[in-house]
């Protein structure tokens, strides 16, 4: 993936993440963040992809950096749930969630090799989906440690 | 109990409106803070909260039902900063159903006009992160805009989530399928996804992630999590229609 291809999803990702964070009713002064952060996960994401990283490190990994971007660019500080659910939201596995439950609802109707290619669908889809999801916390859990470690406080959360 | 029943109002002000447990529990304790009690200790479920204290060697319990969960982050933010002015003495608790009607009285910030691009521009731009080519981009704004049209007016009605996502869902991607059947796109899984991408539960997701690794919460979250991918279900059955009609 070159460089400008990572840029562009990038910025399609931030810009997904600044709409979410309206559809969630963020108060305005959260919008900002929000799309901030949809961009650096994603292009945090496909830049460790690119150094040889494998999709769920690097899924941990901007998870982690939009946590500390969510902390470090708004208003006191504090962890912002919508900046932290829009920001991350581009790193779910919401098409393999989607095509996993798609392919669930067809192997209860198919047959012979039209089965198999399903069921190896599914399976597929459904590891996906547990490991990007296992990522998300696993960076959301190492991003909220570092935060207090640094903090040496309580870590507040914000909306 | 008195001061705990008030905490418990503010506290799900945050629950009910799209909050984190841990937000709401924060909440909850700041208001006690304010009220200078102690001792107390609350137990949250997605469906419910019972908070128990202890005076003069008798214990007392409230349960509360939480009711059903919306969206008005306004209204959780503000409820949570009316907590940290309780706790820092700012405002008086006898003030504080007053303060109380004034949150849950807020607006959305937003018009539906507003929501209603949000969700087709929202839908345009997670179109393009699939690789999906301008068409999808056109068919998932037009069919998420629209839906979202829809999504407000049943809320309004005061519909349960689960038939405003399937009804809201199935019109989507009825759409995007048209749209794909006239041969607008080449992209169909990218169109037909990105068009109910307004209605994935990203909150109850996230909040449940936030939950579970604060290893107070691991319920409440697991709740959060299932309650999500329900409605992942009801979004996939939407899509699966769709795909059966316009095939």
């Amino acid at each position: 993936m070159d460089i400008l291809t990572i840029l562009l999803n990038s910025l399609w990702a931030g810009l997904f993440a600044g709409g979410f964070g309206i559809l969630f009713t963020a108060p305005p002064r959260y919008i900002a963040p929000a799309f901030l952060c949809g961009f650096a996960g994603r292009f945090a994401r496909d830049v460790f992809m690119r150094w040889g990283m494998s999709q769920n490190w690097s899924t941990a990994a901007a998870v982690v950096a939009v946590v500390l971007i969510a902390v470090a660019i708004t208003r006191r500080h504090v962890v912002s749930p919508v900046v932290l659910v829009s920001g991350v939201l581009p790193l779910g596995a919401a098409v393999a969630m989607f095509n996993a439950i798609i392919e669930l609802m067809k192997v209860s109707s198919l047959n012979g090799e039209a089965l198999s290619g399903a069921s190896v669908a599914l399976s597929a889809n459904i590891g996906k989906v547990f490991t990007t999801s296992l990522a998300i916390a696993l960076g959301l859990a190492a991003g909220m440690a570092i935060v207090r470690l640094f903090r040496r406080e309580e870590v507040r959360e914000g909306v | 109990m008195q001061a705990v029943e008030r905490a418990l109002d503010v506290a799900l002000i945050v629950m009910q409106n799209g909050g984190s447990t841990v937000m709401a529990d924060r909440t909850f304790k700041n208001i006690l803070k304010g009220y200078k009690k102690d001792g107390v200790s609350a137990a949250w479920r997605i469906d419910f909260v019972a908070a128990s204290s202890t005076a003069k060697g008798r214990s007392e319990t409230v349960l509360r039902s939480v009711g059903p969960i919306g969206v008005n982050l306004v209204r959780a933010s503000e409820a949570a900063a009316l907590g940290e002015r309780v706790a820092k003495g700012e405002v008086d608790t006898a003030a504080l159903v007053s303060e109380v009607e004034r949150v849950k009285a807020l607006a959305p910030p937003y018009n539906h006009w507003v929501m209603m691009a949000a969700a087709a521009c929202t839908a345009a731009f997670f179109s393009q992160i699939p690789g999906g080519d301008w068409g999808a981009l056109g068919i998932a704004s037009v069919a998420a805009g629209i839906g979202q049209f829809l999504r407000t007016l049943l809320q309004a009605r005061k519909l349960a989530v689960a038939p405003v996502t399937l009804v809201c869902g199935v019109l989507s991607t009825c759409i995007a399928g048209f749209g794909l059947r006239l041969g607008l796109s080449q992209t169909a899984p990218a169109a037909l996804i990105a068009s109910v991408i307004y209605m994935v539960p990203g909150l109850p997701l996230i909040n449940g992630f936030v939950d579970m690794v604060s290893h107070q919460y691991l319920f409440v979250g697991l709740e959060r999590i299932a309650n999500a991918a329900f409605l992942f279900l009801v979004l996939a059955i939407a899509i699966a229609l769709a795909v059966a009609v316009f095939k």
